[in-house]
């Protein structure tokens, strides 16, 4: 099957006339060689649409000889600088046609209510931690809510609006508002973060907030899926929250205030739809620990929870 | 978003009735007069499963509509043909003019591209390229001549109708005597049918690209391994594909979780039957018509001497199993030697379900399924990784589709160190490729490939190595070679591109809608350089020309109009742009081309 890299370049230099004469008679379309007529492929175009231009970039024989001896092994094919120029026809532009119905900048969304449980503690109620998004590919909106309800108290109550853009393959940056409500007087932020799966699958959250009055806070929260089996899912979760001035209003000490270690055990019935129950252990530290133990509160607080997990 | 019905997107029926489907199968008009009930009672009787239609003749009727049919136990809409899913076999004849009046009696617009055909680019059948479309009430003729014989389809461009019904099979005869022979001829149309809306499986994948796999890497998988073959072991395996964040197990989008997979819209219950008596020449014309599934087709008992790829004569080669990539079509001969039912047995490459058919002296009968084969995972040549230890993975490919299965058969333990141990390092060979390099910084791209494999005799993830005969691009060979001797005038270099985690898929990093055509110079012979830079195979078609595959010495092996390009691999096919026009050139995985896999050629 291979030809000699002579009668090749040979071909080649009829193939480049032939271009070439194609140039000259801009109007006329450059009509190749035509294929064996035997063959079933040949092929009789219905419609010869003329180049607008029929500019041939310049191409050098010698260049292109060398090119014909190429892919000898199996290597990768290296790309050939005389080889890869823009068609002649690229300022052809074919005429609009209505009804394309690719759609692949559509608008999707997912509201995931990744916990909505009951607990079971020294002071009973619930819990819910919930994230939605709606957007495209790169950008999305994202809205994130968390609170529990213990002993009829709504505590660590947030409401997050942020814009999530894509700036890595695994990793989003988030720019957007926290409110925080529940006891004590509201507070607003603006929160920057990032948001992502880091190496290992370990699904990361990791917010800086500034409020008024020169209040800054961090927040981090990692999690992991580990499938025990294709089904039965065991998620452990950290989450700590530090501030940079104290809030004593609401509680608040300067520092590291407070983190939450939680494990979930969580059986899949679909992917969409899983009960779970689990165990959260929630402690305060530093300043904020000190400031409920002096309201007669505990710093550690140890809850049995059982819930759903599930997206819309 | 999933406006028109939502319904079946939970996957709540009993898995063997949802995989195996009913015993009737759809496919046959007016089935939507029966309740799911009284089709459920009929699920211990087994009656003849009902064949496509077959339509012959220069003109035809075809009116789109979405006829209620029952695969799975539960009524549901589709989109029909004449009443049909599969729509009717065309029965066309080299040399001719046909005429088709398609009537679409949907309420939203429609389309039928006839894959594989060269025509005017008017008439191919894209809206928005080669037309605009059939408006709901409306009716457009297509009308073109016959230029080529063989086995192609036809299928909807519009959406998503092709999952929910809108395939068929195209049979062409050659305007000269056939140069192939047989006394028997069947088509066997491959597809996949989900109960669920196919555009709330898409909006699922964005939501959560893995939802529908369930062979992810569980911890129950780790404790046995490190029991079996020790700790170390056992997280040398996970590590890489841990820190590249890839699922190891990735073979497809869509799975059994949620398909049904069909032979000529008959469930594996079914059974559609292919008759044949003991010693005929059955050509047996294998055609992907599925959405999202590669199958792996093989007769056990049987050997398949393939005499045609995608329509076009190929020297014979015979073999014991073939991968069909999605909008592939294969003509095997088969022989059957005794008097006795076989299984046309058709895995799914993810192994999560199959299809299956039989070929039997009379109808009624069935001879045993095979057991699917395991859910091993890809391996280091999938993901590209050091060219020296992809050549020796080449090697043992080599091997595979050598004639010497007893070989094969002791080199299996071997095999298992590169295809189970995944990307473990193997000892006494260069380090692997650094992740680094790997990684990229572009959201749409999750991974590169740096050294790209150029093998075409490697049967791809979850065949190597299995044992049997499994036919490659290596083995297979055009009648009268290429077309156009002439050699390239230009390269056109393609990266197939994604990011799994967010379901994006593009050619360079770019969506459809993010790029601009690629031009072709009417007339000129082009070389495409497709690289794979995901870890998924993609079936990879170019509308209104075919390409010619190139073997690594450079010349011309097979003419095809799909080409699977495996993970971590890369092919090269030149084109000759004779058919002027607009194209659209795409990956044929129709989850993939609608999220943007997908351009716009223009050939001027």
């Amino acid at each position: 099957m291979s030809t000699p890299p002579k009668a090749q370049s040979k071909r080649l230099v009829a193939a480049i006339a032939l271009i070439g004469s194609a140039a000259v008679h801009a109007e006329q379309p450059a009509v190749s060689t035509p294929p064996p007529a035997s063959s079933p492929m040949t092929a009789t175009p219905a419609r010869a649409m003329a180049p607008e231009s029929a500019e041939q970039p310049s191409m050098n024989p010698e260049d292109m000889k060398g090119s014909m001896q190429m892919m000898p092994d199996s290597s990768a094919h290296a790309p050939d600088a005389s080889l890869e120029r823009p068609a002649a026809s690229e300022r052809y532009k074919p005429p609009a046609m209505p009804g394309m119905d690719m759609d692949d900048a559509s608008i999707q969304h997912r509201v995931f209510i990744e916990n909505l449980e009951a607990v079971n503690s020294a002071r009973n109620g619930g819990a819910w931690d919930a994230q939605a998004w709606v957007g495209g590919d790169f950008n999305k909106l994202w809205l994130k809510s968390e609170s529990s309800r213990l002993a009829e108290r709504t505590e660590g109550a947030k409401l997050e609006a942020l814009w999530a853009h894509a700036i890595r393959p695994f990793w989003d940056f988030q720019l957007g508002a926290r409110h925080d409500f529940g006891a004590g007087p509201a507070r607003v932020w603006g929160a920057l973060g990032i948001q992502g799966i880091a190496p290992y699958w370990f699904d990361v959250e990791a917010t800086a907030y500034a409020g008024d009055a020169g209040r800054t806070a961090a927040r981090l929260k990692v999690e992991y899926d580990l499938y025990l089996t294709q089904r039965w899912v065991l998620k452990p979760e950290v989450e700590l929250n530090a501030y940079g001035r104290a809030d004593p209003q609401r509680q608040i000490g300067s520092g590291l205030s407070d983190g939450q270690f939680e494990l979930r055990l969580r059986y899949e019935s679909t992917r969409r739809f899983a009960p779970y129950v689990g165990f959260v252990w929630d402690r305060k530290f530093g300043a904020t620990a000190t400031m409920a133990r002096s309201n007669g509160d505990s710093a550690i607080d140890h809850r049995l929870v059982g819930g759903l997990q599930f997206f819309l | 978003m999933n406006s028109t019905f939502r319904r079946g997107s939970v996957i709540d029926v009993s898995r063997r009735r949802f995989v195996q489907g009913l015993s009737v199968g759809a496919g046959a008009a007016g089935l939507g007069l029966f309740s799911p009930r009284q089709l459920l009672a009929a699920d211990s009787v087994v009656p003849a499963p009902p064949t496509p239609m077959v339509l012959s003749g220069a003109a035809f009727d075809l009116t789109i509509g979405d006829t209620p049919m029952n695969f799975t136990g539960r009524l549901q809409p589709t989109t029909s043909v004449n009443g049909s899913v599969p729509a009717p076999t065309l029965h066309w004849r080299e040399a001719t003019v046909v005429t088709l009046r398609v009537h679409n009696r949907l309420p939203t617009s429609s389309s039928i591209h006839w894959h594989g055909l060269l025509l005017p680019f008017q008439m191919d059948g894209v809206p928005g390229i080669s037309f605009p479309g059939i408006a709901p009430g409306e009716t457009f003729t297509y009308r073109f001549p016959i230029r080529q014989s063989g086995t192609y389809w036809y299928h909807s461009h519009t959406r998503f109708q092709e999952q929910t019904g809108l395939y068929g099979a195209i049979v062409i005869d050659p305007a000269e005597a056939d140069p192939i022979q047989a006394d028997r001829d069947h088509v066997v149309l491959l597809s996949d049918w989900t109960d669920q809306n196919p555009e709330h499986v898409f909006a699922t994948l964005k939501q959560m690209s893995d939802y529908y796999n369930y062979q992810l890497p569980t911890a129950a998988q780790f404790a046995r391994d490190a029991r079996t073959n020790g700790l170390r072991a056992a997280l040398d395996k996970r590590r890489r594909w841990n820190r590249m964040r890839m699922i190891p197990t990735d073979l497809g989008d869509v799975s059994g979780a949620t398909y049904t997979y069909l032979i000529n819209g008959a469930s594996p219950a079914a059974n559609w039957t292919a008759l044949a008596k003991t010693g005929e020449r059955v050509r047996l014309r294998l055609i992907n018509g599925s959405s999202s599934t590669f199958f792996d087709v093989r007769i056990p008992g049987l050997k398949m001497t393939v005499v045609s790829a995608d329509g076009q004569r190929v020297e014979p080669v015979t073999v014991e199993e073939i991968r069909l990539g999605v909008a592939e079509t294969y003509d095997v001969i088969v022989q059957p030697p005794e008097d006795r039912p076989y299984t046309i047995f058709a895995q799914s490459m993810d192994r999560s379900g199959y299809a299956r058919a039989t070929l039997a002296p009379r109808a009624g009968m069935q001879a045993e399924v095979p057991e699917l084969d395991p859910k091993t995972w890809l391996s280091m040549t999938d993901m590209g990784m050091s060219n020296r230890q992809m050549d020796m993975t080449g090697q043992h490919a080599a091997h595979g589709s050598s004639q010497d299965m007893g070989a094969m058969q002791g080199m299996h333990d071997m095999k298992g160190m590169n295809d189970t141990n995944g990307m473990g390092e193997v000892p006494g060979m260069s380090a692997p490729m650094s992740i680094k390099d790997m990684q990229s910084t572009d959201p749409a791209i999750d991974m590169r490939i740096m050294h790209p494999s150029r093998a075409l005799d490697d049967p791809g993830p979850r065949l190597r190595g299995n044992g049997r005969r499994v036919l490659t691009y290596a083995d297979l060979h055009t009648v009268g070679g290429a077309t156009d001797q002439r050699a390239a005038m230009r390269e056109i270099h393609l990266r197939l591109t994604g990011n799994m985690q967010r379901f994006i898929w593009g050619f360079d990093g770019k969506k459809f809608s993010q790029a601009e055509p690629i031009h072709f110079d009417h007339g000129e012979r082009l070389r495409i350089v497709l690289t794979n830079d995901t870890m998924m195979a993609h079936p990879i078609h170019l509308h209104g020309m075919f390409g010619e595959l190139e073997a690594s010495d450079g010349h011309v092996l097979v003419r095809k109009h799909t080409f699977v390009v495996q993970p971590g691999k890369q092919l090269s096919y030149l084109v000759t742009a004779d058919n002027p026009g607009q194209w659209a050139y795409h990956c044929h995985l129709l989850y993939h081309m609608e999220a943007g896999m997908f351009r716009e050629v223009v050939v001027a």
